[in-house]
């Protein structure tokens, strides 16, 4: 763990990430400088194919990146093996994709519960903390449901409440509210945006939104390859 | 996998298993039958050859160490008996000492003999009930017998003599019970010629047939100079090493069930695999390593793999426990068919319907033999088999990258 502890959850400093194919190589993020602090959200723009997703998996150690430093929750992802990389995407991270990802055969409880159980919590403790996140994204009532019982908005709840289970410090947000209607879009909009002072975790969050987009703290347009204040 | 891909993979296994233990507890039976009769029969657990004979006193002290259970001296000769009927047999023929069921009794109880009945009888040839039957007699009934003497001064002499038989025995085992023969071993016998010039042997069996190194040392040291001691895994090699062959081969070939079963389980999992490419890709954002995510399809191949070899082993088990009631439920299925196809005209409804006729396999009934063994090596292959598959088809999980899944998604 390094100083950046005490200050930003998130930096990345010319970050680079090419896609190579046979034809051509595809620059995706040319030179990215992003710093974001605990408890602050922070919204990115773009069009499809922009690299929002591209920036998003990198920050949560789900893709390797070709130049720059990237430091998450004083994890230096650049130096990071990939050895290391679970118990970073178990502690320091917690994803909410724009589709739920909730497994089939597990209640709401259990698939909150899982990453906490699989981070090696006793499984008491696993269960009594995904309770009560259920409880704190209002779901307490469909916890034992499984998610062919849930709406898409109960869905997208529980699959927050499983980012949150291990107290990450970042909250990476990926289109979350891209399959809602606008009722359950602003209601979770509401629950992302209040993550940070209920957490205290950092939250980026990308999407095509702009009226989300606006309700963060900090908020970027990634085009071309860079990311500029909105 | 499925709940009911796992039920059919187990039963695949199931059926392997059962498969397995029983062809090989009924080999293992039969094998067991034919290496019994021939250790109390035949070539006795140690076979000592001597140039003269042994002394009695060598011969108590040899039955006094610890270890031995008998220990007989007789001798063998091959002789060419005629029945009345001029059919000929050649026979081997044993010339023991009278009262030797007291000295041997398991040979007489192996030989379906009566241990009230001496073994041999005086001046009476004791055959076994295939070689009476080939020759034509019954009890007391006289057969010729030919032999040969061979001394220096001599050169070789036929023997010649006439000896009412005994009771057959019978051993359960073709080749003894058409051809060994039991007599007397009597000085003034007219068959004492056709022995003379055979060596003297000491059939020897022990308390532990495996102690047959330690014993062998022990009675080397009573014995004069020129005897040789075989033990009954080198009288037998070749015989019990084709029968070893014959079980492994049949082992391989049934194990291929289990191949079978494996290459299947390995090919559905891989499907499962890979519809289930975006949970394992769930799972890795949350923080599952690889290993985690293998273990839980390596968890479900091993309950593939018990639950069939717990089921398969406890099926077999019973129908080797009951395989010859089966068989009779069989036969009379079989004999009820015939009877009705006999009623609409069709066949005459006679016959022997079992499955394992004693007129065709020398057997009474079917017997069963399977160490704890060879049920544990069954039941951990085809454990082994599910497990390697489910491992194999677990590598896949390395192919699912989190961020690949999610774009594609």
């Amino acid at each position: 763990m390094s100083d950046d502890m005490q200050g930003a959850a998130i930096r990345c400093a010319g970050l680079v990430k090419n896609f190579e194919s046979q034809a051509e190589t595809l620059r995706v993020l040319q030179g990215i400088d992003l710093e974001l602090p605990p408890a602050s959200s922070c919204s990115i723009m773009g069009a499809s194919g922009s690299g929002k997703s591209t920036l998003l998996s990198i920050i949560g150690a789900l893709e390797r990146f070709d130049a720059g430093e990237v430091t998450v929750g004083g994890y230096k992802l650049h130096e990071l093996p990939e050895k290391g990389l679970p118990a970073f995407r178990s502690g320091v991270v917690g994803f909410v994709f724009q589709f739920h990802y909730l497994l089939k055969d597990f209640t709401a409880l259990e698939n909150v519960a899982l990453p906490a159980y699989m981070a090696g919590a006793p499984r008491a403790e696993a269960w009594a903390r995904a309770e009560t996140l259920l409880a704190k994204v209002g779901m307490a009532g469909r916890k034992d449901h499984y998610p062919s019982e849930l709406s898409g908005g109960e869905r997208q709840r529980a699959a927050i409440a499983r980012a949150l289970v291990n107290n990450p410090r970042v909250i990476l947000a990926d289109e979350p509210t891209g399959n809602l209607d606008a009722a359950n879009a602003a209601a979770i909009r509401e629950l992302i945006f209040g993550l940070p002072s209920l957490t205290g975790a950092a939250v980026i969050l990308a999407t095509h939104d702009r009226g989300m987009a606006e309700s963060a703290g900090y908020q970027f347009q990634l085009a071309e390859g860079r990311l500029c204040p909105l | 996998m499925s709940l009911s891909a796992m039920i059919l993979a187990s039963a695949g296994i199931a059926a392997g298993v059962t498969a397995l233990i029983v062809v090989l507890g009924v080999m293992g039976g039969l094998q067991q039958g034919y290496i019994d009769s021939i250790l109390e029969i035949s070539s006795f657990h140690l076979r000592v050859t001597l140039e003269r004979d042994c002394p009695p006193e060598t011969l108590q002290a040899i039955r006094s160490l610890p270890g031995i259970s008998s220990a007989l001296q007789f001798r063998e000769a091959h002789l060419l008996a005629t029945g009345p009927s001029g059919s000929t047999l050649t026979l081997n023929v044993r010339a023991m000492p009278m009262n030797s069921e007291r000295d041997d009794p398991s040979l007489v109880k192996a030989l379906g003999l009566s241990l009230e009945a001496p073994l041999p009888r005086h001046d009476a040839l004791i055959l076994g009930k295939e070689a009476t039957a080939y020759l034509g007699v019954d009890p007391g009934a006289e057969v010729e017998l030919l032999g040969m003497s061979q001394s220096a001064e001599e050169g070789v002499v036929p023997i010649k003599a006439r000896m009412r038989t005994g009771a057959s025995f019978s051993s359960g085992y073709y080749e003894f019970d058409s051809g060994l023969g039991f007599v007397p071993l009597e000085d003034g016998s007219p068959l004492a010629g056709a022995f003379s010039s055979a060596s003297p042997t000491i059939g020897i069996k022990l308390k532990n047939r495996f102690d047959d190194y330690h014993a062998t040392a022990a009675i080397a040291k009573l014995l004069p100079e020129g005897a040789v001691i075989l033990s009954w895994r080198d009288y037998n090699r070749s015989f019990f090493g084709a029968l070893r062959t014959e079980k492994a081969m049949m082992m391989l070939l049934i194990s291929l069930i289990f191949i079978v079963v494996g290459i299947n389980i390995f090919h559905a999992m891989r499907r499962v695999i890979a519809s289930k490419m975006a949970d394992i890709a769930v799972l890795k954002a949350c923080g599952a390593t690889d290993r985690d995510i293998r273990l839980i399809f390596i968890a479900e191949g091993l309950a593939v793999g018990l639950a069939g070899a717990a089921a398969g082993s406890a099926l077999g088990l019973i129908l080797c426990a009951n395989i010859n009631a089966i068989l009779e439920i069989l036969a009379g299925g079989l004999r009820a068919a015939a009877g009705a196809l006999a009623a609409l005209g069709i066949g005459s409804g006679s016959g022997d319907y079992r499955l394992f006729s004693p007129s065709y396999f020398y057997i009474d009934k079917i017997p069963v033999s399977i160490s704890m063994s060879e049920r544990l090596f069954i039941a951990a292959t085809a454990i082994a088999s599910t497990v390697l598959a489910a491992f194999s088809a677990a590598s896949k999980v390395s192919e699912a990258k989190p961020s690949e899944v999610f774009r594609n998604e």
